[in-house]
């Protein structure tokens, strides 16, 4: 699992990290944003496309992240994704 | 610029001390005037007809009056989705953006009941049925398919135009019914935070988007717009047939495309034609849109 630390806060990602950090806490929402970034085989997201998928990958954990999910879904398609 | 003038959280202080209920629009009594004009004579057409005398030219006044204020409950369908969009997009995000949103969806949930109860009062003491265009959720369906950029952008356009339509022709209009110029500033006091919404959520989108996508919004705006000419120009169809209706008279081919056309002339320059003439739309579209000015420019001259 990477850490924090390895996640190249470029907008998108410092955007990701402080929303699953506000609901998640500061630990827990590094870890699961490290966790997604790991699965996507992605170091940061750099286009709405990106955030969709990272995205989606939330909405599937369920609970608080699936809330985050949703709402990051919704940015994500507001700024273009998908089109 | 003075629309963006502001941030989120100056607008939900605005919005907390204009806010409004409904019943404080209908209080106990309100009643409609139908001696009195709707609509301001600067926004209506029809009174240039001269084979209608005056009483016919109020009818006809009110009937547009009446689909006037159906027209906007009409749009708020789609708007209220769009606002819950941009909130949801906040959650767990900035506290201010996401209270601002919520309430921009409210108030148009609240305005939308503001104009049902007016168009159940228009219905109850007009004497005659008057037909509106159907089924906003399937319009709302189009629209929202657009990119989001351009369904915001569609969105301030009509937020500006309320604005201008009741500050520049309603407000002062002693020759108005007193009731429909309340309802249109009630409708004004929230708008006006709206179209600020619009323009900070728009900047945000605008901020991040390339090249193509706005293009592509510049093209999906102008597709709405086109689109709602055609929804305007059915609108002004009805109308003809609800003032024979109201009337008890049968116009002659001539006479009937005439009040469609002046109806269709109406509608085009209040809905469309004052949004891309009004000033603050257009010094927003130059900031930050400036490739949809010539476009701008060209649906003036059709909607003038």
């Amino acid at each position: 699992m990477a850490a924090l630390t390895a996640i190249a806060p470029g907008g998108l990602t410092a955007h990701v990290l402080q929303r699953l950090a506000r609901a998640l806490g500061p630990d827990a929402g590094a870890r699961c944003a490290a966790e997604a970034l790991q699965y996507l085989r992605l170091d940061d997201l750099q286009t709405p496309n990106d955030l969709l998928r990272f995205a989606d990958y939330l909405v599937a954990q369920g609970g608080i992240t699936e809330a985050v999910g949703r709402a990051l879904r919704i940015t994500a398609l507001l700024r273009g994704a998908g089109r | 610029m003075s629309i963006l003038t502001t941030d989120y959280a100056k607008v939900v202080e605005s919005s907390e001390r204009a806010a409004w209920r409904v019943n404080d629009v209908f209080p106990a009594g309100a009643a409609l005037d139908f001696q009195k004009w709707f609509m301001p004579k600067a926004m209506f057409a029809g009174n240039d007809l001269a084979f209608l005398n005056a009483d016919e030219r109020r009818k006809l006044n009110q009937i547009y009056g009446n689909a006037y204020a159906y027209l906007f409950y009409f749009v708020e369908a789609y708007i209220i989705d769009m606002a819950m969009r941009h909130a949801e997009a906040e959650l767990y995000g900035n506290d201010d953006n996401l209270r601002a949103m919520l309430r921009f969806a409210e108030e148009e949930v609240k305005h939308q009941q503001m104009f049902l109860r007016f168009g159940e009062m228009f219905k109850s003491s007009f004497g005659s049925e008057c037909d509106v265009v159907p089924n906003p959720q399937a319009v709302a369906q189009v629209i929202l398919s657009k990119t989001p950029m351009a369904v915001t952008l569609v969105t301030l356009h009509l937020e500006i135009i309320t604005q201008a339509h009741f500050v520049e022709c309603m407000r002062d209009d002693k020759d108005m019914d007193a009731q429909f110029v309340s309802l249109f500033r009630h409708h004004w006091m929230e708008e006006s935070q709206h179209a600020k919404l619009d323009a900070l959520e728009l900047t945000k989108l605008r901020r991040d988007a390339t090249p193509e996508m706005v293009q592509q919004a510049i093209d999906d705006y102008f597709a709405i717009a086109g689109a709602f000419a055609g929804l305007l120009g059915e609108q002004a169809k009805l109308d003809v047939v609800s003032l024979e209706r109201a009337l008890g008279r049968t116009f002659s081919t001539e006479e009937r495309q005439a009040i469609e056309t002046a109806q269709r002339k109406s509608y085009h320059r209040t809905f469309l034609g004052s949004g891309v003439t009004n000033t603050t739309f257009l010094e927003f579209l130059a900031e930050h849109f400036p490739g949809a000015l010539p476009g701008a420019a060209q649906a003036a001259a059709a909607f003038a």
